[in-house]
C-alpha cells in the first residue's frame, strides 16, 4: 500500500500536469477524475493502517498512516470542492507532489530520506503560497527551515542515520513552534493565511504535516504546551464569539489548535485529535466558498460535540488530564495537568458556542455546491471516522460497545424526531453572526527574499547532511 | 432547517444522557455530558438572538461543577461517584467542612445554571414536555453528582429522585426570577456561577 500511495500520486501529479496543454472544460473533468483517484488512495492508507508493514525504508506507523492518509483525501477532495478555475491542473499536481511527499516523509524511518522527501514537499507548499499569500509563504518558510534545523542538528548529535524518536529537550520548542507556524494554529498564520484563496488546497497537507511532525518527533504528553495551546483556541473564541464577527482566517485556529493541544495532552487521543484537526482545518477552508448553505454541518463540525470524532479526543484527553491531575504530588507537571484538566470542560462550552454561531452565521455570500457537499461530507465523515478509526477513538473512553450502541439509539431516535417535526424557515434576524473575509496583510515583494534566503539555507543543510551520509557510505 | 437539527440534537442528547443517568450504561460522567452538550447545541440553535451565549455558558458550569465533584472522590465514573456517597454521604456533607461548603456553593451555582440553561419553557406541543425532560436530565445530573446514592433499594432510589426534585424545582425557580432580565445580566450570573465552581474545584482540589 505505501508504495503504491507514494508513486500512485506522483504519478497522478504527472498526470496533472501532462493536463496543462488541454482545454479548459476537458481539463477540468479530468482533474476532478484524478483528484478522486487521490482520494482513494489516501482514504486507502486510513482503511489499511494496520497492515501497511514496512516497506524498503518507509514504516509509518498506525498513527502517522492515518494521519497522512486522511490529510491526503481531503486535500484531493478540496481540488475537486473548491473553486478553482484555471489553477486546477496546477493545484492538483502540487497536492500529488505534496501528497507523496508527505507520506514518504512521515514513513521513513532513516532522517536523509526524511528530509529530502520533505523537500518537494516544502517546495509545493511554498510555492502555492508565494503566488497567492506572501504571508503565508513566509509561515511556511521558517516553519519549514525550523524543522530541517532540528533534524539536522538531532542527527549531528546523535551521530546516527536513524530518524529520531520522540525528543526531549529544547529541541522540542522549535519543532512545536515550527509545526504552530505552518499548520495554522495562530489566526492568519501558515494554513489559515491561504484561506480563500487557491493555496488552501493543500492546507489539509500541511496541517498533517504538522500533527505527523508532533506524533513521531515530539515525546509527549505535553501538558503545559497544551494548556497554552487550549488557551490560544480559547482566546480565538472568545474574541470572534464577543465580537460576532467569524473570520476564517481566525476562527481556523480553533481547530487547529485545540486538536493539536489534544494531540500534546494524550498519547491515547492522538489519532482522534489528528482526523477532528485536519477535518475542522478542511471544512475552515471550505467556508468562504460554502457561505449560504453547509452552515449547520460547520457547525456541527467546529462544536465538537457527540458523537463527532472531537467529542472522542476530548474526553479521553480529560480522562487523561484527570488520571494526571489527581495521581498526587507536586510541581510544574502537576500544575499544567490540573490547569489543562481544568480548561477542557470550559474548552467543551465554547466549542459549542463557535458551533452555534457558525451555524447562525450570516447567509450572504460564496454558494459553490461541491463546497457545500464536501461540507456535509465531513460532518458525516466527523461522525464515521469515530466508527473508521475504531470503536476506542470516541467510545471507548464513554464506555466503550454499550456506550456507541446507546448513541446510536438515541441518534436514530433524533433522526425520527426530525422527520416528524415541522421544518420553521430560520428567522433572518436570528442571524448571530457576521462573515468576514479580511484581506491578507499588504507585505511588499521584498518579503519574498526571506522565505527564499531561509529557503536556500535548509535545502543547503539538508544537501551537507546527505553529502556527509554519502562519505560514511550510508547511501 | 434548524429547527429540525434543533429537535434531532436534543432528543438524542436527552436519550444519550440518561441512557448514563439510569444506569443503562455504565461509564464516566462524560457520556452525559456528551448527552448534554447535544442538547445545548440544539437549543441554542433556535434561541433568540443574543441569548446564544447562555445555554453553552451555563452548560461549562454544569460540566465544570462535575469536574469538581470528580476531583472530590478522585474518579470520573459516574457510578462509582453514586456508589462513594452511598457509602460515606452527600458530597455537599462529607468532610473536610471546606470541602464540604465549597461543594455546596458548587452545588448552588450549578442549580442557578441549570435554570439559565433552560430557559423559556415553550408553550404547549410535544416541545414542552421534552423541556420537562430536560429539566429532569439537568436536574438528575447534579442530584447524581452532589447527593444521590447508587439505587440499591427504595429509600435510595426515592432519596436520589426527591434530590433531584428538589433541585429541578429550584432551577425552575430560578428560570422564574431571571429569565425576564437583561441578557447581559444573565451573563454576568453565569460568570458568577462559572467563578464559584472554580473556586470550589480550587479548593476541593487542594483538600483532595
Amino acid at each position: 500500500m505505501i508504495p503504491v500511495v507514494i508513486l500512485g500520486n506522483a504519478l497522478l501529479g504527472l498526470l496533472c500536469l501532462a493536463l496543462a496543454g488541454a482545454g479548459g472544460g476537458a481539463r477540468d473533468k479530468a482533474c476532478r477524475w484524478i483528484a478522486g483517484a487521490g482520494i482513494a488512495s489516501g482514504l486507502g492508507l486510513v482503511i489499511f493502517r494496520s497492515s501497511l508493514g514496512a516497506w524498503r525504508g518507509f514504516d509509518p506507523g498506525v498513527e502517522v498512516a492515518a494521519v497522512a492518509g486522511l490529510a491526503v483525501a481531503c486535500s484531493w477532495g478540496l481540488v475537486i470542492a473548491l473553486e478553482l478555475g484555471d489553477s486546477r491542473w496546477w493545484i492538483g499536481g502540487l497536492v500529488a507532489v505534496t501528497s507523496s511527499s508527505l507520506v514518504a516523509c512521515a514513513a521513513s524511518v532513516w532522517v536523509v530520506p526524511a528530509l529530502l522527501f520533505g523537500i518537494p514537499l516544502f517546495a509545493a507548499t511554498q510555492l502555492a503560497a508565494a503566488r497567492t499569500a506572501r504571508t503565508a509563504w513566509l509561515a511556511f518558510a521558517l516553519a519549514d527551515a525550523g524543522l530541517i534545523a532540528v533534524l539536522v542538528s538531532d542527527s549531528v548529535s546523535r551521530g546516527e542515520w536513524s530518524a529520531p524518536g520522540p525528543m526531549t529537550g529544547w529541541l522540542v520548542i522549535p519543532l512545536m513552534v515550527s509545526s504552530a507556524l505552518r499548520a495554522g494554529a495562530l489566526p492568519r498564520v501558515g494554513t489559515l493565511g491561504t484561506v480563500g484563496r487557491v493555496a488552501a488546497a493543500l492546507g489539509p497537507l500541511s496541517v498533517g504535516l504538522s500533527i505527523v511532525v508532533v506524533l513521531r518527533w515530539v515525546s509527549r504528553p505535553q501538558p503545559a504546551a497544551a494548556a497554552v495551546a487550549v488557551v490560544i483556541a480559547l482566546a480565538v473564541v472568545a474574541c470572534s464569539v464577543l465580537r460576532r464577527k467569524l473570520d476564517p482566517a481566525v476562527v481556523g485556529a480553533w481547530p487547529v489548535a485545540f486538536g493539536g493541544a489534544l494531540v500534546l495532552a494524550s498519547e491515547a487521543a492522538g489519532l482522534p485529535a489528528a482526523a477532528a484537526a485536519i477535518i475542522g482545518c478542511t471544512a475552515i477552508i471550505l467556508w468562504p466558498a460554502a457561505l449560504e448553505r453547509g452552515r449547520l454541518s460547520r457547525g456541527f463540525v467546529l462544536s465538537g460535540v457527540a458523537p463527532t470524532i472531537a467529542f472522542g479526543a476530548i474526553a479521553t484527553a480529560a480522562r487523561d488530564a484527570f488520571a494526571h491531575a489527581t495521581a498526587g504530588g507536586l510541581g510544574s507537571e502537576v500544575a499544567a495537568w490540573i490547569v489543562l484538566a481544568a480548561l477542557l470542560p470550559v474548552a467543551s462550552a465554547a466549542g459549542v458556542a463557535l458551533g452555534v454561531f457558525a451555524a447562525r452565521a450570516e447567509r450572504s455570500g460564496g454558494y459553490h455546491p461541491e463546497a457545500v457537499f464536501m461540507t456535509w461530507v465531513l460532518a458525516a465523515g466527523s461522525v464515521a471516522a469515530g466508527l473508521l478509526l475504531g470503536a476506542d477513538a470516541v467510545y471507548g473512553v464513554l464506555g466503550g460497545v454499550p456506550a456507541a450502541i446507546l448513541f446510536a439509539v438515541a441518534i436514530a431516535f433524533g433522526a425520527v424526531a426530525a422527520a416528524r417535526t415541522d421544518a420553521v424557515r430560520t428567522d433572518p434576524e436570528w442571524v448571530s453572526a457576521e462573515v468576514l473575509s479580511t484581506p491578507p496583510a499588504l507585505i511588499g515583494r521584498w518579503v519574498g527574499a526571506a522565505p527564499l534566503v531561509v529557503g536556500l539555507a535548509a535545502v543547503a543543510s539538508v544537501a551537507w547532511l546527505t553529502i556527509k551520509g554519502l562519505e560514511v557510505g550510508f547511501l | 432547517m434548524s429547527s429540525r437539527a434543533s429537535v434531532a440534537a436534543r432528543v438524542a442528547g436527552v436519550i444519550g444522557a440518561l441512557g448514563y443517568l439510569t444506569g443503562m450504561v455504565d461509564g464516566p460522567v462524560l457520556g452525559v455530558l456528551a448527552g448534554l452538550a447535544l442538547v445545548t447545541f440544539g437549543r441554542a440553535l433556535v434561541s433568540p438572538t443574543g441569548a446564544e451565549l447562555i445555554g453553552p455558558g451555563a452548560f461549562g458550569v454544569m460540566a465544570g461543577a462535575a469536574g469538581a465533584v470528580a476531583l472530590r472522590w478522585g474518579t470520573l465514573d459516574l457510578g462509582d461517584i453514586r456508589g462513594i456517597q452511598g457509602v460515606l454521604g452527600p458530597t455537599v456533607a462529607v468532610e473536610p467542612q471546606a470541602a464540604a461548603v465549597m461543594a455546596a456553593a458548587a452545588l448552588g451555582a450549578a442549580t442557578i445554571a441549570l435554570g439559565l440553561w433552560l430557559g423559556p419553557a415553550p408553550h404547549g406541543g410535544p416541545v414542552r414536555w421534552w423541556w420537562w425532560l430536560e429539566t429532569s436530565t439537568g436536574a438528575l445530573l447534579l442530584a447524581s453528582l452532589f447527593v444521590g446514592p447508587q439505587a440499591t433499594d427504595l429509600l435510595t432510589v426515592l432519596t436520589w429522585l426527591g434530590s433531584a426534585a428538589v433541585i429541578g424545582l429550584s432551577a425552575i425557580g430560578i428560570r422564574k426570577a431571571l429569565g425576564s432580565r437583561s441578557v447581559s445580566v444573565r451573563l454576568a450570573v453565569v460568570g458568577l456561577c462559572a467563578a464559584v465552581v472554580s473556586a470550589a474545584a480550587a479548593v476541593i482540589g487542594s483538600s483532595a
